[in-house]
């Protein structure tokens, strides 16, 4: 026997639907005036009726052994692990949150009174550099022009330059050697070591608080001598409150016999 | 037959698992795992991997059984255990152990009649058992030549007698996927039936019931 061809996946869906019951009153109407019509439409509804039916007599398969759950089959999967869970989530999520807080607060911090440090270290020692007829603008090994300090100052003219760049270099941060060794020496640092250090500024710059001196020594060596605690409460608090949160979450995260 | 099994009691049961008896729980697990796993063996045609999804179904049932809001428990649990054999299915594909044939002859062999728990009619002949048995066997083998989500669709609107609207719910798509799919299905099963003639007993053989 060979399918009938003519028949479409509509004509298909009418003659499932017609053995299911599923048509509407109009639908089966026209079903009807159909088959009596068509011979292979009639064929078609017989053999696919033929197979529902042998389909809905299969019986149930008969099970190889019972499917009861035990205590022990289900603890894991009880709800109180998914509650650990989401616990465990939200506690690793509020202790990232801290930790970044408290790397926030620190760096904030260390660069804030470096901050103001270097805006207030930068006048002193211009102010040093600028000082008509010292001693530096005498011995310095180029020619030297005589312009008004304010001038030099507003616009300053090019031979003027390496006295500034000096001043500069004493107030801004340079890198310290990593490993105790010297520093590379720039052509700035040694236009700095090669003029002698003026005695009026060197007695203007003992005036200065320590950490706004401009000396050789780096900011931040000054701003380690500052009596500042290595914790202070806010984040000794957020440290702490990370350490608990990360140990409960661990805790949390242990299965439960 | 395949009819349903209305389980008593079956919302209280729901109930009390919902709030985590388990006893409540393994009732209902007692009234669906007939249906369940021969779900789970048409759909995979292997017995072990049949028992394994319908385990691992009720497993994941009791997991869930918090999420269910009403309706049809049969299309809830139904759903979760052809989830667990596609999840299966696919798992195998991805890495074939077995091929489709060598699940067919596998399944052959498992499809005696005790396997298939013959519900034999009393005042039937012995002819007319091995007949019927025959035929249940050709329907078997040509279900598992269907593709899985023909498979699937026939398996729960024939074989398990649900409507389209449970069938819908249970495979998670529409109801008009559920009409056409179903209808290839049948006609492919027609047609596996066919090429399988001198095996069905006469009332089964198509082209002659089909001569006016």
């Amino acid at each position: 026997m060979t399918a009938p061809a003519s028949l479409s996946q509509h004509d298909l869906e009418l003659i499932s639907s017609f053995l299911d019951g599923s048509l509407t009153p109009k639908e089966r109407h026209n079903f009807l005036s159909r088959l009596q019509q068509e011979p292979e439409l009639r064929q078609a509804l017989a053999e696919i009726r033929t197979v529902r039916e042998g389909l809905r007599s299969l019986p149930l398969i008969r099970v190889p052994r019972a499917f009861r759950l035990t205590r022990d089959m289900v603890i894991p999967l009880r709800p109180s692990q998914s509650q650990r869970s989401r616990y465990y989530a939200w506690g690793s999520a509020v202790a990232a949150m801290a930790l970044a807080l408290l790397v926030f607060f620190d760096l904030s911090s260390s660069w804030g009174l470096a901050a103001q440090s270097i805006p207030a270290a930068l006048p002193a020692a211009l102010r040093t550099q600028a000082t008509p007829n010292s001693p530096a603008r005498a011995a310095a090994p180029f020619p030297i022009s005589s312009p008004p300090a304010a001038e030099s100052f507003s616009s300053p003219p090019l031979a003027s330059q390496p006295t500034q760049v000096q001043a500069l270099s004493a107030a801004v941060p340079t890198p310290a050697p990593l490993f105790g060794g010297a520093a590379p020496a720039s052509a700035t640092n040694e236009l700095s070591s090669s003029i002698p250090q003026p005695p009026a500024a060197h007695t203007e710059s003992e005036n200065l608080p320590s950490q706004l001196r401009p000396s050789a020594s780096p900011p931040w060596a000054s701003l380690a001598s500052t009596s500042r605690p290595l914790l202070r409460p806010g984040e000794l608090l957020l440290a702490l409150a990370t350490a608990g949160l990360a140990i409960a979450a661990l805790v949390s995260r242990r299965p439960r016999k | 037959m395949a009819a349903r099994h209305d389980i008593p009691n079956e919302r209280q049961l729901i109930s009390a698992s919902q709030g985590g008896n388990l006893e409540a729980f393994n009732q209902l697990i007692t009234g669906y795992q007939g249906q369940v796993y021969s779900i789970a063996f048409r759909l995979m045609g292997e017995a072990e991997a049949a028992a394994d999804a319908t385990q691992e179904a009720f497993l994941s049932c009791y997991r869930h059984v918090r999420e269910f809001r009403g309706g049809s428990f049969r299309a809830f649990l139904f759903r979760i255990v052809t989830n667990a054999c596609y999840d299966e299915l696919r798992r195998r594909q991805r890495k074939p152990t077995v091929s489709l044939d060598d699940l067919s002859s596998s399944r052959s062999e498992e499809s005696d009649p005790e396997d298939l728990s013959v519900l034999s009619d009393p005042g039937e002949t012995p002819e007319e058992a091995t007949s019927r048995h025959e035929l249940r066997r050709a329907l078997e083998d040509c279900l598992l030549q269907l593709s899985l989500e023909q498979r699937a669709v026939v398996i729960l609107a024939d074989v398990q007698a649900m409507d389209y609207t449970e069938v819908a719910q249970s495979l998670k798509i529409a109801l008009g996927t559920v009409k056409s799919r179903l209808a290839r299905a049948r006609a492919n099963l027609r047609d596996c039936l066919s090429s399988k003639g001198e095996l069905l007993p006469s009332e089964f053989r198509l082209e002659e019931e089909a001569v006016p």
